[in-house]
């Protein structure tokens, strides 16, 4: 493992939440302070958890959705949760639409990229170098592995386990969407039906709570929907079609 | 297509895996590689 220079090791870090696990690498902090922003940083993960999963009956977004409270009710955070999926909903010209899902409003497909950013700013508060959190394939980053390099991240193969369908350099936020790890789980607002147009769909950008809806966006629309990512500013995106050809838009190297 | 053991990278981007099918994904091999 590279050690960001002359500073000290890499501290590595795994936690399970959200039903997945979240991977952490911090650079530039000592042991003991790179664990306690850590703790924090889990901590705001669990937090998210708790209040926006959608499968746990009692939290505050399954309240929400079978309408036993108002939004002003609820944590500031689910507020700023749905304004981003308001935003998400825009720019992807309707592909991603919490709204259109049937059971009331679900933001699970914005959440989980939202919760990894603010754990990554707590390691930026901590007076972290440089960080990368990986929230179970979306990722969010700033500085690099080492002095002058940018995070190298592999885009995982959709349908060989053991290989990547290729590398890109990450200066912020990536995530990738599929169904191919959970089976069919993606709604489709234009039939009204689960389904997806790309296999596997990434994208980057500055904020990882917008590329993952973005990525989710591009799965289920294909390449109508990577159109929409292609026309706004610093985002970027590439998806692999169900017969395996693949297209990308401008501003993503996808190294093979 | 590249092989994940060839290629040296900081963490893989992909369709969320579930807890349970974190063991078998490429990400708990790199973590395994660098703790």
């Amino acid at each position: 493992m590279t050690d960001g220079g002359d500073g000290p090791q890499a501290i590595m870090h795994i936690y399970p939440v959200m039903g997945t696990v979240v991977s952490f690498t911090v650079l530039g902090l000592a042991e003991a302070a790179a664990r306690a922003a850590l703790d924090a940083a889990c901590e705001t993960l669990h937090a998210a958890d708790e209040t926006f999963s959608t499968w746990k009956r009692d939290s505050p977004v399954s309240r929400l959705r079978r309408g036993e409270v108002a939004l002003s009710q609820l944590p500031a955070e689910v507020a700023e949760v749905l304004e981003l999926c308001r935003t998400a909903r825009e720019w992807s010209r309707g592909w991603f639409d919490p709204w259109a899902i049937p059971g009331g409003v679900d933001p699970t497909g914005l959440v989980k990229g939202w919760a990894v950013e603010r754990a990554l700013n707590v390691l930026r508060r901590a007076g972290a170098a440089a960080a990368l959190v990986n929230g179970g394939g979306d990722l969010a980053v700033f500085g690099g592995p080492a002095p002058g390099q940018r995070w190298r991240v592999g885009i995982q193969h959709p349908w060989r386990r053991d290989a990547l369908a290729g590398i890109i350099e990450v200066r912020a936020a990536a995530a990738t969407s599929g169904t191919y790890e959970r089976g069919p789980h993606l709604f489709d607002p234009v039939t009204g039906r689960a389904g997806n147009r790309s296999v596997s769909a990434t994208v980057t950008g500055p904020r990882l709570a917008l590329a993952d809806a973005l990525a989710t966006a591009v799965a289920v629309g294909g390449d109508d929907a990577l159109a929409a990512v292609g026309a706004l500013d610093g985002y970027a995106g590439y998806l692999i079609r169900p017969d395996g050809t693949e297209a990308h838009t401008e501003g993503i190297n996808v190294f093979c | 297509m590249l092989s994940a053991q060839s290629a040296s990278v900081n963490g893989i981007s992909g369709a969320t895996f579930t807890s349970r099918a974190y063991v078998q994904s490429l990400q708990a091999a790199l973590n395994k590689l660098n703790v």
